[in-house]
């Protein structure tokens, strides 16, 4: 027993230790959440036993999951096909432990749910699936990434679900049935999860490798594989390219594949077209006066869309930091210009426009997004204004590349709630002056900062030395 | 005014507070095919990349066919052939994308060379359609190899190029550089530990020792002319032999002096107590670097 215990304790720290500061990030973070939701039902109910007895479970749940969401893709990561097969018990014991952990989290869910609004089986039957999807998502298996997206459409859409079928597996045989079902779905997940080596394990790996090590040592995002319409896609714009031999457009493969403009619009034309489908579904089955609030406030729910202009732009600097072997070899090549000014003005040239090119397809989604939500003229208006508010972004891609290199990470957070912040001030100072709507003066404020921004990243990148290897001056 | 192809003069470079190379002069002239050797960490990369302008040196001049390697011309350029340490190929494409790619860039590309390149090292169709990242590290180098051979260069730079080759890549690629390279004319200069290969190709080494050229010369004329002179303490201490490159205590207590060149070596063996020996080109490698 003794045996056990210390088997399972080993595997529990070995699966937290592949996140460094795993356990100060979720006791920190369940510290917090059980302060806030303890103040909130403080201000709200004023009663001070529900607040303690309701804290107590945010703390006791927040810290089970937090170790859990951290454990489970740890314990995924150690199962190597060299550990599974060789070393004595250790994939035994990670599927125990998982399984335990789950077990632990599926009773503490459910028993939480006593006593409220809550249907104890319907939290105990989705507790548990979640779980599963979530692990199976974590060992690299798309279908439990798209298992987590579709359990969150069920959640929206609860209303929509027949009620007869709600009903039918919270009780008898139906329940008994889901849960034979989520068991099943489960050991599906473990068996994923925990390979026991073979060519199907090594295949897994990559999936996982780049599931659960999403970052690479330098803290860059790892690059995802293309799926074959994408890699088509890019086929034909790379054959056309090169074809044309025009230096500036064989530039920009340098950011790869994935983070091609073409490839960039495959992914927007996708979520507008999820979009409509869910909108489509949601306003048929909503109704009337669900239907005119997700005409009034459905365009607000586009605008996450826009913190794609901030990762877009990560994306380019982690590139370019990363694509520094194959910059020595373009920088010998015969049709980039000779000298640091003008090469540098080239590379400066391509990155803006690609900036440019994707804020305005992003800007235009968002827009589409708005349309598809009924928004009216009014509204759109708005959303456009604020789509001009992630402008002053574009200027970000033009740096001192042979000194700098790599994500902005805060400077680029920081800039940005600078420039939005005088873009407003701006906009409600402009109101008030000339009675010009505050989104259109704000928005305006943001070309400006834009413009002036490009400008003194523009010189600056001409004065740098030779762009590219990028980083190696750093 | 020399016709060296690439022309350094006192290039300095250090990385932090490590000095990597030290006022370095260095020429290269044309058809010349040196071997640089030097211990790891020794800078050859480093000099390598200062030399093609990929890196800035904090001081000193490089010229490239005449031209300041900061501003080489579109013609320059597309008379230098490189392949660097780490073959870092666009790995998101194929290999038959990533030629079509660089063919776009460069005005003169010998199809012909590369494809009967490919079709010698073994990439058939199915590895032409296939992945960079997905190639093993040895055919990621030698498609580096043929991409840097496919516009004829006439200036080829290869940093340490054979070091993720099987023998039998090896081999090949030194017959493809020999035959098809080194035969045509081309000026190489490239790093490599292996000295066997060297030995092979190389007409002339460079040994890189504490940021500068610490010894250069034909490869035939250095092994001829580089001795090692064992013997006492008493009969080596406080006498300098002509041509001394280096000198060591043995655990013995006996002494021995690395020379090369000097006049005088063969009488001093028929000295009693001293011991001239021949060096192999790994005793050298060892004795000028250590």
């Amino acid at each position: 027993m003794k045996t056990l215990l210390k088997d399972y304790w080993l595997v529990w720290r070995m699966a937290l230790s592949a996140r460094s500061r795993a356990d100060v990030l979720i006791l920190g973070f369940t510290a917090f959440l059980t302060l806030l939701v303890a103040f909130l039902v403080m201000v709200t109910k004023d009663d001070a036993v529900l607040a303690a007895s309701t804290a107590l479970r945010v703390a006791v749940g927040g810290a089970m999951m937090g170790w859990l969401l951290y454990f489970v893709p740890g314990a995924v990561k150690l199962n190597t096909p060299s550990v599974a097969c060789l070393v004595p018990r250790l994939r035994r014991r990670l599927i125990e432990s998982t399984v335990l952990a789950w077990a632990c989290m599926i009773a503490f869910a459910t028993l939480v749910s006593l006593g409220t609004k809550l249907s104890p089986a319907l939290v105990l039957l989705a507790t548990g699936t979640w779980l599963a999807a979530y692990g199976l998502g974590q060992s690299g298996h798309r279908g439990g990434s798209w298992m987590q997206v579709a359990f969150a459409g069920v959640f929206f859409f609860s209303r929509s679900l027949p009620p007869a079928l709600v009903e039918g597996i919270q009780h008898g045989i139906g329940f008994a049935i889901a849960c034979l079902l989520m068991l099943a779905f489960g050991a599906y997940a473990l068996q994923h999860m925990f390979m026991a080596g073979g060519d199907r394990h090594y295949v897994a790996r990559e999936a996982q490798a780049l599931q659960l090590e999403r970052t690479t040592a330098a803290g860059q995002f790892k690059e995802r594989k293309q799926n074959r319409f994408d890699a088509s896609l890019y086929r034909w714009v790379l054959a056309r390219d090169t074809a044309a031999r025009n230096s500036a457009r064989l530039l920009v493969h340098l950011l790869g594949a994935r983070n091609h403009w073409v490839n960039r619009a495959v992914v927007l034309v996708s979520i507008l077209a999820l979009a409509g489908v869910a909108l489509f579904i949601m306003r048929a089955n909503a109704r009337p006066d669900t239907q005119q609030l997700i005409a009034n406030l459905g365009w607000l729910f586009a605008l996450p869309l826009l913190l794609g202009a901030v990762f877009d732009t990560e994306k380019r600097n982690v590139r370019l930091k990363d694509t520094a072997g194959e910059q020595a070899l373009l920088r010998l090549a015969p049709p980039l210009p000779a000298g640091a000014s003008a090469f540098n003005r080239k590379v400066a040239v391509t990155l803006l426009r690609t900036a440019l090119l994707e804020w305005a397809m992003l800007a235009g989604a968002v827009l589409c997004l708005g349309m598809m939500t009924g928004a009216s003229a009014a509204n759109l208006f708005k959303q456009a204004c604020l789509c001009c508010l992630t402008l002053p972004l574009v200027a970000a891609t033009l740096r001192d590349h042979a000194h700098r290199s790599g994500l902005l990470g805060w400077r680029l957070l920081l800039g940005c709630a600078l420039s939005f912040g005088a873009s407003l001030a701006v906009g409600v100072a402009l109101e008030r002056a000339s009675g010009l709507p505050y989104a259109a003066g704000a928005a305006l404020a943001s070309m400006a900062i834009a413009a002036v921004l490009v400008a003194r990243a523009f010189r600056r990148a001409e004065a740098a030395p030779y762009a590219f290897p990028a980083g190696r001056l750093a | 005014m020399t016709n060296a192809i690439i022309q350094s003069a006192a290039i300095s470079k250090q990385f932090g507070s490590v000095p990597i190379l030290n006022r370095l002069d260095w020429q290269v002239m044309p058809g010349q095919v040196i071997g640089l050797l030097g211990r790891n960490g020794a800078g050859k990369s480093t000099l390598l990349e200062c030399l093609l302008g990929l890196r800035e040196a904090d001081a000193g001049t490089v010229h490239v066919y005449g031209e300041d390697v900061a501003h080489l011309s579109d013609a320059a350029r597309a008379r230098i052939g490189y392949v660097p340490q780490k073959s870092d190929l666009f790995e998101w494409m194929t290999p038959r994308q990533m030629l079509a790619y660089f063919r776009a860039l460069y005005p003169r590309w010998n199809g012909a060379k590369v494809d009967g390149l490919l079709a010698r090292w073994g990439f058939d169709q199915l590895m032409q359609n296939k992945p960079i990242s997905k190639l093993s590290g040895g055919e990621q180098q030698r498609l580096s190899i043929i991409r840097a051979l496919a516009h004829d260069p006439e200036l080829l730079v290869l940093d340490e190029p054979v070091s993720a080759l099987d023998p039998v890549g090896r081999r090949e690629f030194l017959r493809e550089l020999i035959d098809g390279v080194i035969e045509r004319g081309t000026t190489v200069v490239f790093s490599t530990h292996i000295l066997s290969d060297l030995e092979r190709v190389a007409l002339d080494l460079a040994f890189l020792k504490d940021g500068r050229i610490a010894l250069q010369g034909r490869l035939d004329e250095l092994l001829e002319g580089a001795r090692r002179v064992v013997g006492p303490a008493s009969l080596l201490d406080g006498r300098q032999l002509a041509g001394e490159l280096r000198r060591q205590r043995t655990a013995d207590g006996s002494v021995s002096v690395i020379t090369h060149g000097g006049a005088g070596l063969a009488q001093l063996g028929k000295e009693s107590g001293l011991r001239v020996e021949a060096l192999s080109l790994e005793d050298l490698f060892i004795e000028v670097t250590q």
